[in-house]
């Protein structure tokens, strides 16, 4: 054929292109079948990131033995990032928990189900004799299925009647719900990955997407290999793989963000770039208070006072934000703020922006989150296919658990909220419970409770699916409050051996993934099924059954009266989301198709919410509403936030940044990749990446140990001067996967005083030889 | 005419070449021909993880793009972030990543 690779590569984006309209039907076959080599396939999401991968799942005599990209995905169209690829590894550790196991002095004992069941619920049943329904708490996880979520959700609002149940989205996600309650008064994204292949220019913000949400990365690298108009602009405070890929790497100084954003606006209005008509029609402009706090007193509590604002008086808020002077802040140079602010205007231009941790894990994370959606809503570059802000989960179903049903102190499924009386009444009805059953005031965020576990206010608190003594800010506190004794009792549900588990009073032993029928719900809204595949090893059971038992040991079983719980916590859970613009479909949809966005009405599911045409809640004529945001008149708010500093920042005594964050081939604190030999050689153990005109100022050469101190805690780590990232100078970034090297101890429980989500990119460090 | 189809045939024929990372995206329960069509664990490196350069750039694609030295070519050189799927296995080749 004589086709040079360069040809080829041409060709291939032809072809792509060409695929996409759809050509030649494959025959339907039948999954139940078994393969030549006698694996049986089947689908699943990926346990990992919130991208929510199709993945195809091959079983042979009990045992996962392969996994597949699903070419028929269409998140990811057969293609996995490396933890995908080792899916058939996580789950076959070596020490893999089989047994429940109860603490007797020093030494874990193993245990029947029966009587670690019964101990536990003997601990539930004593402090809420003793100290009353809020001195029993339940921290869960944006992995969790939806059935789990719901579950718990359903046995303490319900039944034990206390809002003593967070989750560990608290710690990635709040502030983007947040951010889009008080933007467009509906959590989740308007757009969907389409807007990957169908925008030409893509904004990145603080997320390091090829390395957390690769294959999401890489639709929008395919997208620029067929389309050379595409520009990606990396705003960073680190440059990494991210930043070597894209067109553009911005560096600016850590929580600039804020001050940069607001440029953006303020030159997008000198320069008359807005969309006036747009605004018009769509916009309210609010302010809120200043100087907000930083959650770092126990019990911190904030109430915004919104207040409508004019567009003049908004264009006035915004004058100190002159290209100049956030340079000085910054460290971008005006010029370049300039050039970007008229790149996002460029009206022949579909401009995307996408944000993670940076933004979310952030003292003004509500703000930021606010601010990035104040560019779109200037220039109108939203709800239209191929041009939206697209908020990226971390989690598996941080959005489909979390988020959608509602796993928060404050929360009820489908937005609803304990403080909102019709809404305690709609889930009671639901729920079949006496009315005033739900109370009415949410108790605390995920950090407030852990510092109540500390102070003892919380006496018996039920970890699952997650691992909080790893991963809290400022964790040596609450490491040494779960084992202040008097009363406390922590209970751990997990796979393997962690560092929440060490400190817990009983194990029990976990299913994972496609051990059990689950629900997963991913960043696009595209709510996704799976069944079971293989048995959990040993003595292992899913974390629905253990809570169902729970309810049945307190006496809540009324709560739980299913033959088939998964299918009918379902159908009773998409009740609270009907007709309310977060539609569920019936449970077999799900089964037979690779996950449905929602809202999802007659079957039909939704690409694009709030616009005609795309969204079945907006009528013909309507063009753009925002229908959850009744009192604004289905407007959409652009706020006037400040540019306010970080809860600590760099002085003389502790001169350096901390950054903390994820690496491509390691999930979240590395109990499953960890395990994986592959996954724990590409990556082996954390290190301290630096710049090297630091590291020389302080004679330290590369791979050299360091000691590194903050107010809260101190670690010895080798620096890294030439890897994959680069930190800036004045700059350390350290992976928190290292169950060895628990960085989270220097970190800071500041947190968004809106979202209560802590700040994990920014505290103070000093830096010496080791 | 004849250019169309000439056109069609070659986007045909690329397109049957690089079919498992260009299936159709689509709801259904995927073929057992889908299934093997799709891709498996990637490859892993025989050879040591080569270091970056000093600009952080990994040196993969100037064997494995052409297929120097005894390296086999990649099938789809549009992928330019490797380490994405790929991760060391066992070592059992020297690589010229091993100089």
């Amino acid at each position: 054929m004589g086709l040079s690779r360069r040809d080829f590569l041409k060709a291939s984006a032809a072809a792509a292109a060409f695929a996409a309209a759809g050509a030649a039907v494959l025959k339907p076959g039948n999954a139940d079948a078994a393969d030549d080599k006698g694996i049986k396939w089947g689908k699943a999401p990926c346990r990992f990131c919130g991208t929510g991968c199709g993945v195809l799942v091959g079983v042979k005599n009990g045992r996962i033995v392969a996994t597949k990209g699903d070419p028929a995905a269409p998140v990811n169209k057969g293609l996995n990032c490396i933890k995908g690829y080792f899916l058939s590894k996580v789950l076959y550790g070596k020490d893999r928990l089989t047994k429940p196991l109860i603490r007797k002095g020093d030494k874990m004992v193993e245990a029947s189900w029966d009587e670690a069941m019964g101990l536990i619920a003997s601990k539930f049943k004593e402090a809420i004799d003793k100290h009353g329904p809020d001195s029993v708490a339940m921290y869960g996880s944006g992995q969790w299925t939806v059935f789990e979520g719901y579950a718990a959700s359903k046995l303490f609002k319900g039944g034990i009647g206390t809002n003593n149940i967070e989750v560990n989205a608290r710690l990635c996600m709040a502030s983007a719900v947040t951010g889009f309650m008080t933007t467009f008064a509906s959590d989740e994204p308007m757009g969907c990955y389409d807007d990957l292949d169908l925008g030409d220019t893509f904004f990145l913000w603080g997320a390091n997407m090829a390395e957390c949400h690769p294959v999401l990365f890489s639709r929008m690298i395919d997208n620029r290999l067929k389309n050379p108009n595409v520009r990606i602009i990396d705003f960073a405070t680190r440059h990494t793989r991210t930043s070597q890929m894209a067109d553009r790497y911005v560096k600016f100084n850590p929580q600039t963000d804020l001050a940069l954003l607001n440029a953006i606006a303020y030159v997008i209005i000198r320069d008359r770039l807005y969309d006036e008509a747009f605004i018009k029609e769509h916009v309210v402009f609010k302010k809120g208070k200043e100087n907000i706090g930083y959650g770092l007193e126990d019990k911190f509590k904030f109430a915004d006072e919104p207040k409508l604002i004019t567009f003049d008086e908004y264009t006035n808020f915004l004058k100190p934000y002159t290209p100049e002077y956030v340079e000085k802040l910054s460290g971008v140079p005006a010029q370049t703020i300039v050039e970007m602010a008229h790149l996002y205007a460029d009206r022949k231009r579909k401009v995307n922006s996408l944000w993670t941790m940076g933004f979310n894990q952030h003292s003004r994370g509500t703000w930021v989150n606010n601010l990035v959606y104040n560019v779109h809503l200037l220039t109108g570059k939203i709800c239209r296919p191929g041009e939206n802000p697209l908020s990226l989960t971390g989690q598996p179903s941080a959005c489909g658990t979390t988020r959608e049903v509602g796993t928060f102190t404050h929360r009820l499924p489908a937005d609803m909220v304990v403080m909102n009386p019709e809404h305690r009444a709609k889930a009671e009805k639901i729920w079949g419970i006496p009315a005033g059953k739900i109370p009415a005031k949410p108790t605390y965020n995920a950090t407030e409770m852990f510092r109540a576990l500390d102070r003892g206010d919380i006496k018996v608190v039920w970890v699952q699916v997650t691992n909080p003594f790893q991963s809290l800010p400022n964790l040596n506190r609450y490491r040494t409050g779960a084992r202040k004794g008097d009363g406390r009792f922590v209970i751990v549900s997990d796979i393997y051996p962690t560092r929440s588990t060490e400190l817990a009073d009983v194990i029990l032993p976990s299913a994972s993934w496609v051990e059990k029928e689950g629900v997963f719900g991913n960043a696009e809204r595209r709510t996704h099924q799976w069944f079971k595949q293989v048995d959990p090893p040993g003595e292992a059971k899913n974390d629905l059954w253990q809570i169902m038992e729970l309810a049945r040991r307190l006496g809540h079983g009324n709560l739980f009266p299913y033959k088939y719980p998964e299918k009918e916590i379902w159908e009773e859970y998409r009740k609270f989301g009907d007709g309310q613009g977060k539609d569920l479909a019936p449970y077999e949809a799900y089964a037979k198709t690779r996950g449905l966005r929602w809202p999802v009405v007659n079957g039909k599911e939704t690409l694009w919410r709030y616009v005609e045409g795309h969204d079945p809640y907006v009528k013909q004529g309507e063009g753009i509403k925002f229908y959850k945001n009744k009192p604004d008149h289905f407007k959409a708010v652009v706020w006037a936030r400040p540019f306010e500093p970080a809860a600590e920042v760099p002085d003389k005594q502790y001169p350096f940044w901390l950054c903390t964050g994820r690496v491509l081939e390691h999930w979240h604190t590395g109990t499953m990749t960890g395990r994986v030999p592959e996954l724990k050689r590409a990556y082996s153990s954390a290190v301290c990446e630096m710049h090297p005109d630091d590291a020389k100022r302080l004679g330290i050469k590369n791979l050299q140990k360091v000691r590194i101190s903050s107010r809260r805690g101190t670690i010895v780590l080798p620096v890294d001067l030439n890897g994959r990232g680069k930190a800036e100078k004045g700059n350390i970034f350290v992976a928190f996967f290292d169950e060895g090297k628990l960085i989270n101890e220097l970190c800071i429980d500041a947190y968004c005083p809106i979202s209560g989500e802590p700040d994990f990119k920014k505290c103070a460090v000093r830096i010496e030889k080791a | 005419m004849t250019l169309l189809v000439r056109m069609l045939a070659g986007a045909a024929l690329v397109q049957i070449l690089m079919a498992p990372a260009l299936a159709i995206a689509d709801d259904r329960i995927p073929s057992e021909k889908e299934i093997m069509q799709s891709e498996g664990m990637p490859p892993l490196m025989p050879h040591a993880m080569p270091a970056p350069d000093k600009n952080g750039q990994l040196a993969c694609l100037s064997c494995h793009e052409e297929g120097k030295n005894g390296a086999p070519p990649t099938p789809h050189p549009e992928r330019r972030m490797c380490t994405q799927c790929h991760v060391q296995g066992e070592v059992k080749t020297p690589g010229k990543a091993g100089k």
